[in-house]
């Protein structure tokens, strides 16, 4: 099924708000913006996608209510100090070591360098972090719609930017970190925020398709 | 990207007897690669298994990141904070302590040797400014044949170990340094080669023994009377040497005297070797020559583990071994620790100390005023400690535990607040050893990972917190940074002795220490005397015969827990630590207990068996197998068998010695004596 894929205001803005989120989630900042999470739900269901999105859709059910049972959930499953059960690095997915700080963290500074960005804290925090590399895809694509809406050919360049890093890194590695926490995970919310990822960026990776036709 | 590459020098700060001297290759701010330093003229460049994986342990995705509060001691239930809430938390407890209790003294540190850089001890210095405090004094370890040593020779120096090679005859007597110590090993195969004999003295037949000549099985915790056995057939047959012992020993003619009062019949029986085997390892004594003697740390872990050290330094002092090259009686080395003052650690306020090894009954017992916040550094606790049972019970009234760790541990999960800190390639520090004669230096390579500090940092921040909350209370210094305390420590002595001008030469190359390379070579002992001391007043002075004596040793209640269980250190972990990477992981072998066959028909094991290993502490539960490298009566379950806490099984009894030295006696770890059953009947 092939869909008019045109530039959409209103898709990005959801794409932004997705992004953000999930940028939240993993950087642990969404526990404070506990009072406001049916505001947020509200934004997020009317940010649906027209298509169904299964594990999007899905997802979406299970994070109606966040527990401190899912904050605990959380930081077992991210942040420790035991074992982590599903590590939010690519380079604990990717690399044979199972190590951070290897060759898949500085493919990705490579990447971040390409439009002049860095991580603070370069070598002290890895840069292959998921929040980081959800971060970066949103810039990307913020970058691109503001190129695009100014009529500047630079749009395409940071279009192409996303999908590959989309296609080379955290869409290569982010099914595996989820699946790790829909196997390990405890609480509804956690397993939620992980088939929302699961969907949203699996479908943002089946955009690549159409790519040319996007903006 | 322009690559930016270079190399680091490292030492492994582990409690081993090899201090390796380690380089690293950063590359862009990473450490891509590590390798032995060949620049270190004792480990020659190579590391061992441990020591190559520490890669896996600096980029491990299971560190401890940043700070983590347990809400809920015991619940598994982590949040994250930042350091300043943590270093509030930890002030205004220790603040509203002072305030309750007119005193600092409810503040106790509990700190022991998992990293033995010199600045790892920062916490230590930071307690001695906040005011007396409670901490802990002495050593699980060693402590026992420190006093032994001290009592004979007045001191603890060993020969440059590389004087191995130069050995006739090398006794590696309850050391298994194939496991624990493989730098040693290419001097002792040189002597091999040079037609030295190996022999191997240890209850188990270790794999020390299957490289050695010969080996003698010893029973356990009796070697001090194999060793009087040896003294008393090599007097007998007049072959001791007269000269030594007559112008650089005090109370020869009373030892002498003493071994003739001894029965060969009952030595032989209490150290199970037969009198023939017996007399054949003296003529081997007498015949050759010089006679190298490693005492290990084993031996001395026993209700009379100092007696057995002072019988060997004896039968080393007779046979005429002391001060020559390629001789002697070799425990330990002090020297190289003892060129620093620690001078950050100093205090001027009357701490109250707690036995090490008495930790959990000390604790419980404590009143006016009661320790209120549990600090552990540098050491797994729960997982090493004695008397565990006790211990979970002493924490219920702590209010406040804190642990500076690395990764997950057993103490962690016991704690409130868990401080993340760095490995030693994310800190700068010197890490003085005590076997060989070498110090390395060990450069910051990459910066702290994640929020990771390093033991001196998180000092300084509490210092600087305390003294934000309540002006002058903490004196530790607020500011500063390894150089400046390194600065601090190494003085004009230091700098002779290590032939450098500034410690930060130590990057070029570690350097060799100018002490003497054959220990007593001037046969010029610091005890008392000033000779070797067979008969030392000093022993007497703190409540010890004053000979070595054949003390009784701790045996199991009759009928009950009649096997003994020993735990000597494994291959792939030291104490807890290394356990939790998965290249170690990988290579070692599943835990299970080594049972000799006969003990194991008569119970019904088999290889393979679940068996429960049970006393009145406590039981594990693990897999049998059967070996005929233990003795009948002995039960043997190495180190670091992961979450099995063997140390449950620990009564917590001292050793005889260790006051003098460490502060109190040690821990008699091998007098732990217990069941065993099939847990499939
Ligand atoms: S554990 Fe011991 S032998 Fe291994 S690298 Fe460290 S110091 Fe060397």
């Amino acid at each position: 099924m092939k869909q008019n894929q045109r530039y959409n205001p209103a898709e990005f803005q959801r794409k932004f708000f997705v992004y953000r989120l999930l940028q939240d989630y993993y950087s642990g900042c969404l526990w404070q913006k506990k009072d406001n999470w049916n505001e947020i739900l509200l934004t997020l269901a009317e940010t649906r996608y027209q298509e169904e999105i299964i594990f999007f859709d899905l997802g979406m059910r299970l994070i109606q209510k966040l527990t401190q049972e899912a904050v605990y959930d959380f930081n077992r499953l991210f942040v420790g100090p035991e074992k982590l059960l599903a590590p939010p690095y690519e380079s604990a997915y990717r690399n044979a070591e199972g190590l951070l700080m290897q060759k898949e963290t500085t493919d990705v500074r490579k990447f971040y360098s390409i439009v002049g960005l860095s991580v603070v804290g370069q070598n002290r925090e890895p840069d292959d972090f998921i929040g980081l590399e959800l971060e970066f895809l949103c810039f990307l694509l913020y970058q691109a719609v503001s190129c695009f809406q100014r009529g500047e050919e630079r749009a395409d360049f940071y279009l192409n930017v996303y999908f590959e890093f989309l296609n080379m890194h955290l869409g290569n590695w982010v099914s595996d970190h989820c699946e790790d926490v829909l196997r390990h995970s405890t609480s509804y919310f956690c397993k939620g925020m992980a088939m929302l990822t699961k969907g949203f960026i699996e479908r943002e990776k089946s955009l690549l398709m159409h790519k040319e036709e996007i903006l | 990207m322009l690559k930016k590459e270079r190399i680091t020098r490292h030492v492994c700060p582990r409690n081993c007897y090899d201090t390796c001297a380690i380089l690293a290759q950063v590359r862009n701010g990473r450490i891509v690669n590590i390798t032995g330093d060949p620049a270190h003229g004792y480990t020659r460049g190579k590391l061992c298994a441990k020591g190559y994986s520490y890669l896996r342990r600096v980029y491990s995705p299971d560190r401890i990141k940043q700070p983590l509060r347990q809400c809920g001691r015991g619940s598994g239930h982590w949040v994250p904070v930042s350091w300043d809430y943590a270093l509030e938390m930890i002030c205004q407890k220790i603040l509203d302590l002072k305030h309750r209790y007119g005193s600092t003294l409810p503040v106790c540190l509990n700190k022991y040797s998992g990293n033995f850089g010199l600045l790892n001890n920062a916490i230590e210095g930071l307690f001695n400014q906040l005011g007396p405090t409670t901490q802990v004094l002495g050593s699980p370890c060693w402590s026992a044949g420190l006093d032994a040593q001290t009592f004979d020779f007045g001191n603890n120096y060993n020969s440059n170990p590389e004087n191995l090679r130069k050995a006739g005859l090398i006794l590696l007597w309850g050391v298994n340094p194939v496991w624990t110590a493989v730098h040693s090993l290419p001097y002792i195969y040189e002597a091999q080669k040079e037609g030295a004999k190996v022999i191997t003295i240890d209850p188990i037949f270790s794999e020390t023994a299957k490289k050695s000549d010969l080996y003698f099985q010893v029973r356990p915790g009796q070697d001090g009377y194999l060793a009087l056995a040896l003294a008393k057939i090599i007097v007998e047959a007049e072959k001791e040497d007269k000269q030594f012992l007559q112008n650089y020993s005090l109370g020869w003619d009373e030892f002498r005297e003493y071994l003739k009062s001894l029965n060969l019949n009952k030595l032989s029986r209490e150290c199970g070797l037969n009198q023939q085997a017996i007399k054949f390892l003296a003529g081997l004594l007498i015949n050759h020559s010089p006679v190298f003697i490693w005492v290990g740390f084993g031996m001395q872990r026993y209700a009379n583990g100092g007696q057995n050290v002072r019988a060997i330094d004896a039968l080393g002092a007779l046979t005429g071994n002391l001060g020559k090259a390629g001789g002697g009686v070799h425990y330990a080395n002090l020297r190289i620790w003892n060129m620093f003052k620690f001078n950050f650690h100093k205090t001027g306020y009357k701490n109250r100390y707690l036995n090490i090894n008495r930790f959990a009954e000390e604790l419980n017992q404590l009143q006016e005023p009661p320790v209120k916040m549990l600090w552990i550094a540098n050491r797994n606790l729960f997982l090493q400690d004695a008397n565990l049972r006790l211990l979970y019970q002493a924490i219920k009234e702590i209010e406040l535990i804190i642990t500076i760790e690395e990764f997950m541990t057993e103490s962690t999960k016991y704690s409130d607040l868990v401080l993340p800190t760095t490995t030693f390639f994310e800190e700068t520090d010197v890490v003085p050893g005590y076997w060989h004669h070498w110090l390395a230096l060990n450069e910051q390579a990459v910066p702290p990972l994640h929020e990771a500090r390093s033991d001196l940092d998180i000092a300084l921040m509490v210092s600087c917190k305390m003294n934000s909350l309540e002006q002058g209370s903490c004196t530790f210094p607020q500011s500063g940074d390894a150089s400046s305390f390194l600065d601090r420590e190494f003085d004009d002595q230091a700098y002779s002795l290590l032939g450098i001008r500034h410690w930060s030469d130590l990057k070029d190359s570690p350097a060799k220490v100018n002490i003497p390379d054959v220990c007593w070579e001037d046969r010029i002992f610091e005890t008392p005397s000033g000779k070797f001391e067979f008969y030392s007043q000093r022993a007497e002075q703190a409540g010890h015969p004053l000979m070595p004596a054949l003390k009784e040793q701790r045996k199991p209640a009759a009928g009950k827990y009649d096997l003994r269980l020993l735990s000597p250190h494994s291959q792939h972990s030291i104490n807890s630590q290394f356990q939790n990477l998965d290249w170690i992981k990988a290579i070692k072998p599943e835990p299970a207990v080594l049972i000799h066959p006969d003990t194991a028909l008569l119970k019904s094991i088999v290889s393979g068996s679940m068996v429960r290993i049970l006393n009145d502490y406590g039981e594990i539960v693990l897999k049998a197998a059967v070996s005929g490298a233990v003795p009948r009566d002995v039960l043997v379950c190495y180190q670091g068998i992961g979450d099995l806490n063997i140390n449950r099984l620990l009564s917590g009894e001292n050793t005889d010695m260790g006051s003098i030295v460490t502060g109190n006696h040690g821990l008699a770890i091998l007098d732990t004596f217990v069941d065993i059953e099939n847990q499939t009947d």
